[in-house]
Parts: C-alpha cells; structure tokens; sequence
C-alpha cells in the first residue's frame, strides 16, 4: 500500500526513528542497511561518500559471520548481533529482519550493557515499523515497486520537465545514451 | 538488485568485477578511483592479504551525479580470483546488479579464465540468478603483452552469448571507463525495462 504520491507511506516514520536512535545514542551515525550492503535509512555523518564504504564493511561482517555460523556445530546458527569496539568507539549491529539491519556507530558509552539493549530495543520497534517490506524499495522489472506510481518530477529535477505517471511508466522513460555518457562525463576529475 | 530510494531520490546499483586471479580486476577499480572527481568518490576499500592480494574484496562507491532527478551510486565490488575463495565470491554476488568479468588475455591464462567463468556461472545458479538476466560486459584485459590470446578466439571460448567486450591494459587505464560505461547503460535501461 503506497500513499497517493506514491511514497512507501511507513518511509517518514522510520527515517524520523532513525534520527531519534541517533540522537538519543549520541551516535556518531545509524545505518539501516540490507545484507548486501545497500543503505535504506541513515542518519549522521555528513559526509554523502562515506557511509557506503562502511555500510559495505558492515554487510562484509555480517555475511562473514553468517558464514562462520555454518561451519559445524561449534558455530552452530546464524548470529544476529556483532560488535567490535577501540578505546575510543564502536560498532554495534543488530538484525532487525533476516535481511535488514541496524548499526550504530558509537563513542565509548559510560554503560555499554544498557547501550547495546537499548539498540536491541530499537530493532524491534523498526521491525514493527515496517522496515523488512522489501518490496517497496526493490526495483520491479519496469523500474518501479510493485503497485506504485512515481512521484512527480519537480522544477529540481534535472531531467527534461517530464511528468512521470501511471503504473506502466518505466523509471527511465526515454533515455538516451547521451545522458548516460554524462554522467559519466562530469564524474572524472 | 538495484535499490531506489525514494525519500531521498537515491538509485544504488551493485557491480561486481569477476575473473580469474591476477586478471586486473582490483587495477580497474584503482583506475577508476584515480580518474573520479573527489566529490563523486567515497572511500576505497581493499580487504588485502600482506602480498596485496585480493582477501575479500575491494570496493569503491562512486556517485555519479543525478538523472532525471534521482542521484546514481554505483557501488563496485571486486572478488578475491584464487579458487579457494569461493566462499567469498558468493557472498560477494548476492544483490549483484551488474557484471564485468575482467579476462586475463595472455594464452597461457585461457583456461584460468574459463575456469573463473564456470565458477561464475555455478555461483550464481546456486543463488537462483540466471546468467542471461543479468547485465553483463566483458573486458579482455592485459592487451598490451606479447602472447595475447586473439579477440576472436578469446570471444568464443568465453562470450559465446555475444555481450559486449572491451579491450583493455587497465594498468594505464585503456578501455578502463569504457568498460564501465558499457555496463552501466545496461544497468540503467534495464531498469527501464528496456534490456
């Protein structure tokens, strides 16, 4: 069910949740991300480039010790929580779904205990939220999830004033490899 | 598969550079790193054993500005190419959105190559991919040395499906982006449906 712009309508409450976790954790970032690496929600560290590289760190560690947890019965069951800490902060993730998760990136809490139930809690309410209907973030084969329309496109956008509508529209309706070629264009130094 | 945010208008796309060990796969995300505008490029990461040899992986998200509205990443995976790692590989392809299979030219690598590919096809069987629906470009890399393996002959034995193939010396960057130009303009329109 999507709202009328066509928007996952459970998208506002769990991106404000993410906020809220990062500033009640006083955490230098919250990541929710997908097992493969994809970032679907984050709060924190400014910087646009960064948070890929660890969100892919993180689905690193998390699929290295999944794969731990296959190995005989010592390791027996997949885990669902790593940590790993320095002096000066950590990394604390939780499953919130088989599929998705939540990490946080912390300075050294005075109780870590406390700290890492309280992200436990907070998986729980972002499973509650919504946050494992996958559906509505993964491209369908016309390029959009499945029963949605587009939002509009706006005076930001930079594409030709084309108003995308309808549930047959494919996301990138015409186009063409000129625009392909820059993007690529004015990516190079 | 690719992921689209709608909130913030993000379009995030997985692509995997696969082949055999010592092919270039890690020498073209370095090119590609050493040619992207400061703003475009996030860290690079390289998971390397002490001889810089592919451990896990090497990845590189490039953001390469915004289409039509929505802003395009890329992320760029590498695999660790010795046989031992298979593990690796698979855990590496799962969500792949797109593959550069980075080929070694040189004769006496041909059967490394194809036995990288079937190590490909098998992998992404197991995870219930199908090879042909996912897209996917060749790079016959290492063009520049003395016994290289002819295009054609290389094309047959590997690309029997006729996807696109690049020449390449990724080591000074030739046909480095046009590899991955390549394979983003199928990535793109198929997710306009228009494979």
């Amino acid at each position: 069910m999507l709202t009328n712009d066509g928007f996952p309508p459970e998208q506002p409450s769990l991106q404000s949740l993410v906020e809220r976790i990062s500033e009640e954790l006083s955490a230098q970032a919250v990541l929710v991300l997908h097992e493969n690496g994809q970032v679907l929600y984050r709060s924190g560290w400014a910087d646009d480039n960064e948070y890929p590289a660890m969100a892919a760190l993180v689905a690193a560690m998390i699929s290295a010790g999944r794969s731990l947890g296959s190995l005989g019965d010592n390791f027996s069951g997949a885990p669902s929580r790593f940590a790993c800490d320095s002096d000066r902060m950590g990394l604390y993730t939780v499953a919130v779904t088989p599929e998705v998760w939540l990490a946080v990136i912390y300075d050294q809490p005075l109780n870590p205990g406390h700290f890492r139930m309280k992200v436990r809690r907070y998986s729980e309410m972002l499973a509650r939220l919504g946050v494992q209907r996958q559906d509505q973030w993964e491209v369908t084969e016309n390029g959009i999830p499945a029963g949605a329309t587009l939002p509009p496109v706006t005076a930001e956008s930079t594409g030709p004033a084309e108003r995308i509508t309808g549930p047959d529209s494919s996301l990138f309706a015409n186009i063409t490899d000129e625009e392909i070629d820059e993007l690529f264009e004015n990516a190079r130094s | 598969m690719s992921f689209v945010n709608y909130n913030s208008k993000e379009i995030n796309c997985k692509i995997v550079y696969f082949g055999p060990s010592m092919s270039g796969k890690t020498t073209n995300l370095q090119y590609i790193y050493s040619q992207t505008h400061p703003e475009g490029k996030g860290r690079m990461i390289s998971l390397q054993t002490e001889n810089e040899r592919t451990l896990f992986f090497d990845f590189l998200p490039l953001a390469l500005g915004t289409l039509r509205g929505f802003k395009i990443r890329f992320h760029l995976y590498t695999v660790p190419g010795q046989s031992y790692y298979d593990a690796s590989r698979k855990l590496i392809l799962r969500g792949v959105d797109g593959i550069v299979f980075v080929s070694d030219s040189q004769v006496t690598r041909m059967e490394a190559n194809l036995e990288s590919f079937a190590a490909l096809e098998s992998s992404l069987e197991e995870q219930g991919y199908e090879l042909d629906s996912i897209p996917m470009v060749f790079q016959y890399n290492k063009r520049d040395l003395a016994n290289v393996c002819p295009i054609p002959e290389m094309e047959k034995a590997l690309n029997p499906r006729g996807h696109a193939g690049f020449e390449a010396v990724a080591s000074d960057g030739a046909g480095v982006l046009e590899t991955l130009k390549g394979l983003s303009k199928l990535i793109l329109k198929d997710l306009k449906g228009q494979p």
